[in-house]
């Protein structure tokens, strides 16, 4: 009797409850870490008279990151000189991310800077979809000596990763 | 007239059982045979763009059966773990959910609820409310799901999840 009557009570109780189904959902949001120049190739006059040379906005960089913490690193194929041969014209770089301050957490290339080690910005923001832009300076320090006459060159590259 | 004398005979039990003792008694509760809501993918893997423009939408991301048995007068429940926003760490995403019949003729909804009438956010449940039996093989909805981008703006990129649960309730 007692067996009945509990079937009787689960039935009603199952009767009144409510089950389904569960579905996960995930999302994979795509990665965007990305930099570009404006100029892949920079070409400057150095008229050997042994005048300073400086362009504060000699190139731009663009980047683009959907990542809040990322660093973009700068390093030259020569330690921060152009070269012809044996000889070797020493050069710094600058990059003015100041219209940024809220996005970058720091710079290490905010005032001219030989690249005789690789040099880093860290970011602590990521950028808009259409990237953000700074201006990349240029700097040959005045010099008492001719330089030997002749093409000189350097490769500057600017990479990116996730801090 | 039997069910009034179960139910008054059921109720006269538990006040004499409560009367007695207190017996802590766990009851599985099993649907009633043939009422499921089942679905041809439990899980779902979206890739999405994060280009700033690009929307996400899938009319038909999963395929939803509805069986109700001996049920006439039911409704179906669409809940988000995360009130429709998937979850990544601190970040979220906002995503949005849509029903649309495949079973023609009438199928029994009550009117056109907002998840039929299109895309929206399971901020809280929506329902859909029937008030017709299923066939036995079931009545089919295509369930949707659509992820909006933020105008020029990325979403932190990684993987974001949420539970989405369909519950089927006899009213």
């Amino acid at each position: 009797m007692k067996k009945s009557f509990l079937l009787v009570l689960i039935g009603i109780l199952a009767a009144s409850m409510a089950w389904g189904a569960t579905i996960n959902i995930t999302a994979n949001v795509t990665q965007v870490l990305e930099v570009s120049v404006d100029a892949a190739t920079w070409t400057i006059e150095l008229n050997n008279t042994g005048t300073a040379i400086q362009k504060d906005d000699q190139g731009t960089f663009t980047v683009k990151a959907s990542k809040s913490n990322y660093t973009v690193t700068f390093s030259s194929g020569h330690s921060g000189t152009l070269v012809n041969g044996i000889e070797a014209i020493p050069y710094k770089i600058k990059v003015d991310t100041s219209a940024w301050t809220e996005g970058v957490q720091t710079n290490n290339l905010s005032s001219y800077t030989q690249l005789t080690t690789p040099q880093t910005i860290v970011f602590k923001k990521k950028t808009p979809t259409a990237g953000k832009t700074f201006n990349i300076g240029f700097n040959i320090e005045a010099y008492t000596d001719y330089y030997i006459d002749g093409e000189y060159t350097d490769t500057l590259t600017i990479s990116i990763a996730v801090s | 007239m039997k069910k009034w004398v179960l139910l008054v005979f059921a109720l006269s039990m538990i006040l004499k059982l409560n009367a007695q003792a207190s017996i802590g008694i766990t009851v599985v509760v099993a649907p009633p045979p043939g009422a499921s809501i089942t679905m041809d993918s439990y899980i779902w893997e979206i890739s999405f763009a994060n280009d700033g423009v690009t929307t996400y939408q899938n009319d038909n991301q999963g395929t939803m059966t509805i069986r109700s048995s001996n049920r006439k007068n039911f409704r179906v429940d669409f809940s988000s773990q995360n009130l429709g926003r998937l979850k990544q760490g601190t970040d979220y995403v906002a995503y949005y959910i849509k029903a649309t019949a495949i079973t023609g003729g009438n199928i029994g909804l009550v009117g056109t609820p907002a998840i039929v009438a299109g895309y929206v956010q399971l901020t809280s449940v929506q329902s859909m409310e029937f008030n017709k039996k299923t066939p036995k093989k079931g009545i089919q909805f295509y369930t949707g799901i659509k992820i909006d981008p933020i105008l020029g703006e990325f979403y932190e990129s990684g993987g974001y999840t949420d539970t989405l649960t369909i519950t089927f309730v006899g009213l």
